[in-house]
């Protein structure tokens, strides 16, 4: 995995090179969650909103919307797509977003309205890495991972 | 003999009368969602928007290029970050206004207020103070102007 300021930056996801990675699964579902820079740009996230199970999101619309004592934000889904699943542990414990953002921190799992074309206009890879370190550059984050 | 009399405004005033006026224009579309008068609450909606569509550009069309002076900082990259951030909470209090879901609509424009809340204290902390020290007191007041329409 590579690793930037202190940022986990896993290249095997799919990413919006903003706040959002992308896990594409076996069963046709995509997982979403929120990067390593982006939930240490929030801080502790003390309330999270999913929104209800079976929703359908257009492109660019919100699937979440997170709140720290700092940050109110949005998690855009990059696709149309519907609400499959949602990580019903983040509703009881929202910091799990800041200790494991990559793994027990996902938000949701979707239902791509058109999967074969639903990555398409995402980055991964080697070329994800490298966008990915121009955003901490640009917005001057050091990463931090909270323990507990 | 005619007199005319020049208010200057500062850049800071200016915007934050606005931020004002902007939270009230959206206080009045959740009141009018909250006692079900769609009609209003559309067209209470759209005043919200337009002024603050107004506020925003003006922002990145004079403020941040003051600011920058030819490269990008981090804090208007986090402003203008967030301008675009909030673009897609306005497009789904449209959706919800469209679709007169009272409830939908409140809990967007709950997330919206607060963080319009922190985005506008990083404006009018920061970005309004170093703004007006470059463009000067003149220039300034015909900015502040463009916030009128």
């Amino acid at each position: 995995m590579a690793e930037y300021r202190g940022c986990q930056l896993p290249e095997d996801l799919y990413y919006d090179l903003d706040y959002v990675w992308l896990r594409p699964g076996n069963d046709g579902l995509i997982t979403i969650g929120v990067t390593d820079p982006a939930q240490t740009m929030g801080g502790r996230i003390l309330a999270i909103h999913i929104k209800k199970l079976g929703k359908a999101i257009p492109a660019g619309r919100h699937v979440a919307t997170l709140e720290s004592g700092k940050w109110v934000g949005g998690i855009p889904v990059p696709f149309a797509a519907t609400i499959a699943e949602r990580n019903e542990a983040l509703l009881a414990d929202p910091h799990l977003v800041n200790v494991d953002p990559y793994g027990a921190g996902w938000i949701a799992k979707l239902r791509p309205e058109d999967p074969d074309n639903a990555l398409a206009g995402l980055s991964t890879g080697k070329a994800a890495t490298t966008a990915l370190k121009q955003w901490i550059d640009r917005f001057d984050v050091e990463c931090m991972r909270c323990s507990d | 003999m005619r007199f005319y009399i020049l208010i200057l405004r500062t850049i800071g005033d200016a915007f934050a009368d606005d931020h004002r006026r902007l939270e009230q224009a959206l206080e009045a579309s959740v009141a009018h969602v909250q006692a079900g008068r769609w009609d209003a609450a559309a067209e209470a909606f759209v005043t919200f928007r337009r002024g603050i569509e107004r506020h925003m550009a003006v922002e990145e069309e004079v403020l941040f290029p003051a600011v920058e002076e030819g490269a990008e900082t981090p804090l208007t990259a986090i402003l203008r970050k967030g301008h675009r951030d909030l673009r897609v909470f306005f497009d789904e209090l449209g959706d919800a206004v469209e679709a007169r879901d009272a409830v939908e609509y409140g809990r967007i424009a709950a997330s919206m207020r607060a963080l319009l809340e922190r985005h506008d204290e990083k404006e009018e902390a920061e970005l309004y103070p170093a703004a007006q020290e470059r463009l000067g007191r003149q220039t300034a007041t015909v900015v502040a102007g463009r916030l009128a329409g």
